[in-house]
């Protein structure tokens, strides 16, 4: 028997059996459609979180170890940067220390004419790490060699373009660049903007144009002063007052906190703390070519420098999702076994009703495979349509969850356009699910056909 | 392997088959022999229950049976795998049932023509073998229409048609008359005649009415699941085609 042959026959009987059909593959509509809702669900907000936090860029740094009081600690320096350059265990894109100021600073400036004061949290990093088109060559380290700095302009102590006036040498020195995550910017629209009455930032870029340029985006550092604590003892160095400017946003910037370049936070710990502070690296950030290198990664490092990684919040989040998703898959395919159970219990039916026809089959030939083949071609095409109609309805529901979500919830940070993604092989999952469990559910009463014994199918 | 003239086309050894388990076991099938040569036309008699029906279907490789052998065209059943019993029915024998057995959702010719679906053969080379089929029967016309809207006589002549269709060399009738008034039964009958008469074809037929039975050339009696007798020549117009091989009285 032909596949051809096969086919024409099950469309045939497809055709004949129009209304059992429907009815029996309702089960799998329903089941298909939650599996790939759910799943689709599931990409489109892990897709979201991992764009947010990617699972490839991991954050090394060193377990706090102590004895008796002493600090064992190890330190990260550049040692540390070579031994993972030089390692052989996995390919790495990136490598770029990280320094934290390690003495307090705090961050001033006026916004939308407030005035606004916080602790200063934030990292030095390599400016190579940050290349944004619109922050260009700026986000450098303007200090990193001796080129003689201009003397201030009296009286009004005043530099030009972006250079500021610093008191202690009467020197102008160029503001510190500053970038900023998207992940602040969003936070700061969605959840404190509206909420304070401030304008909301759209493209960074016009934001800074409409503020009258990069000039008027000042920020103050006052080294060695906290606002938490105003009494700073055992510093090497008296306060001081440094200007920056906010260059924009950088996919780079460490999320929720500012960004400038290294050179200045191993300067600034050198002058307040003291040599040690100035080589020894916070974390090293390490982003590795292949997402599947992290685990290798990690158990290297925690084997050979004996450090370790950073929990990755992208892939916490990733584990959290992927449970959810089990969940509702397994749901899924309850439904879907569920109607594999209807589809058997009709086609049992069936073959009772047809077994005339199965018996004359078999006296013009057709072998108990041809007739198993019947009816689980059947079964095959009735998972197929059905499947077919559950993935139309997953989506369809997914696009009115979508249009709910978009148009009737309130926003918040990190809100996506799309709470779904429809990769190809979820809806081909979906189809493959639904024939699958068409052919289960058809595959015993199949068998029974094809065992009838064809005197006794003939029999009036 | 064609069977030749007078070679032996079914060949029943000492059949024994039953229904049933322990004490609810029924003998339908007693110790049956027969031996069939090429071109006869051979009556199976009997009441219902008597397992003419039965035998006819361990003939037709239809039906199962616990004892003796089984010998179709050269075929011994007990040794043949299914696939080729499968081939034997859809090429070497043709089945035509009392109640017609046609699908009421394919045409005629599309009935015809369903033991092609077993086949590697073209749809459209079927069509035309179908066809040919459907007119010798008479119903070239009718090809096209339903099963549903034709009479009972022409039904039987579309499922003979589709029995034809492979140009078997046996023919296994199941009461074939049974559903049809005595007019259309005699002209299926006249057409068996001509089957046999110019195709050669071996036609066993389980009937109960009389004049099915004055047709043939032989006419084997069936009773309790044995052959009572075993009469050949009984028609005038077929020649004396003796074979006693039943183990009951041969007159």
């Amino acid at each position: 028997m032909t596949t051809g042959k096969l086919l024409k026959l099950v469309l045939d009987n497809a055709r004949r059996h129009r209304r059992e059909f429907v009815l029996s593959g309702f089960g799998i509509v329903v089941g298909v459609a939650a599996f790939v809702f759910f799943l689709a669900l599931s990409m489109g907000v892990r897709n979201k979180v991992l764009e947010v936090f990617p699972l490839e860029r991991v954050e090394v740094i060193a377990p706090t170890a102590g004895m008796a009081g002493v600090d064992l600690t190890r330190r990260m320096d550049e040692s540390t940067v070579e031994q993972i350059r030089n390692q052989k265990v996995v390919d790495v894109a990136s490598i770029i220390p990280r320094m934290t100021i390690d003495f307090p600073v705090s961050l001033s400036g006026y916004f939308e004419g407030n005035r606004m004061a916080l602790e200063f949290i934030g990292d030095g990093v390599d400016p190579a790490y940050v290349r944004e088109d619109d922050i260009g060559e700026m986000f450098k380290d303007w200090e990193a060699d001796d080129t003689p700095l201009l003397d201030c302009q009296l009286p009004k102590f005043s530099c030009d373009g972006l250079y500021y006036c610093e008191r202690s040498d009467m020197k102008c020195h160029h503001r510190v660049p500053v970038v900023v995550s998207r992940n602040l910017i969003e936070v700061y629209n969605k959840n404190y903007a509206k909420s304070h009455g401030l304008p909301v930032i759209g493209e960074m870029e016009q934001f800074i144009v409409q503020r009258g340029g990069l000039s008027k985006m000042r920020l103050y550092f006052d080294l060695g002063q906290s606002v938490v604590d105003m009494n700073q003892k055992n510093l090497k160095a008296e306060p001081k007052r440094v200007e920056g400017v906010l260059l924009g946003i950088s996919e780079r910037a460490i999320p929720l906190g500012a960004t400038i370049p290294i050179g200045y936070v191993q300067r600034w710990n050198r002058e307040y703390v003291g040599e040690k502070s100035a080589t020894a690296y916070s974390s090293i950030i390490v982003e590795l070519k292949r997402k599947e290198d992290v685990a290798p990664f990690g158990k290297w490092l925690i084997d050979v420098p004996n450090l370790r990684l950073e929990d990755s919040l992208g892939e916490r989040f990733a584990s959290i999702i992927t449970i959810i998703t089990l969940i509702f898959i397994v749901i899924a395919l309850v439904i879907v076994t569920i109607s594999a159970i209807n589809i058997a219990h009709s086609f049992f039916m069936q073959v009772s009703e047809r077994r005339k026809e199965i018996g004359l089959l078999r006296s013009i030939g057709g072998t108990q495979n041809n007739i198993r083949m019947l009816f689980v071609g059947e079964a095959a095409l009735l998972g197929f349509l059905a499947g077919l109609v559950g993935v139309a309805l997953g989506v369809a529901i997914a696009m009115v969850g979508d249009w709910a979500f978009v148009n009737h919830t309130a926003d918040f940070a990190f809100k996506p356009k799309t709470l779904f993604d429809f990769q190809l092989w979820i809806p081909l999952c979906g189809l493959g699910v639904a024939v699958l469990f068409g052919v289960i559910g058809g595959a015993l009463p199949a068998r029974k056909a094809a065992k009838m014994q064809p005197a006794e199918a003939l029999r009036q | 392997m064609p069977p030749e003239a007078s070679e032996t086309v079914i060949s029943v050894r000492d059949v024994h088959k039953s229904y049933g388990k322990g004490q609810a076991t029924t003998a339908v099938l007693r110790g049956v022999s027969l031996e069939i040569k090429q071109g006869e036309i051979v009556a199976l008699i009997g009441q219902s229950g008597s397992g003419k029906s039965t035998l006819l279907n361990i003939i037709g490789s239809l039906d199962t049976w616990d004892k003796g052998s089984v010998e179709v065209m050269g075929i011994d059943f007990s040794k043949a795998r299914e696939s080729e019993l499968a081939a034997m029915r859809n090429e070497k024998v043709g089945f035509v049932f009392q109640s017609f057995n046609l699908l009421e959702h394919l045409t005629c010719i599309e009935n015809v023509i369903l033991p092609a679906s077993f086949t590697s053969i073209k749809e459209n080379d079927a069509r035309e073998q179908g066809m040919e089929a459907l007119r010798r029967v008479g119903l070239g016309e009718l090809a096209h229409r339903p099963p549903g809207e034709l009479s009972g006589g022409q039904k039987q002549r579309v499922a003979i048609a589709r029995a034809l269709y492979n140009k078997p060399q046996l023919l296994l009738c199941d009461e074939p008359t049974g559903n049809l008034d005595s007019e259309t039964g005699e002209n299926v009958i006249e057409f068996f005649g001509e089957l046999n008469r110019e195709d050669g074809v071996t036609l066993l037929i389980v009937t109960h009415e009389e004049r099915l039975s004055k047709f043939a050339q032989r006419v084997v009696h069936i009773r309790d699941g044995i052959i009572q007798s075993d009469e050949t020549g009984v028609s005038g117009e077929s020649k004396t085609n003796s074979d006693s091989v039943g183990e009951e009285k041969v007159s």
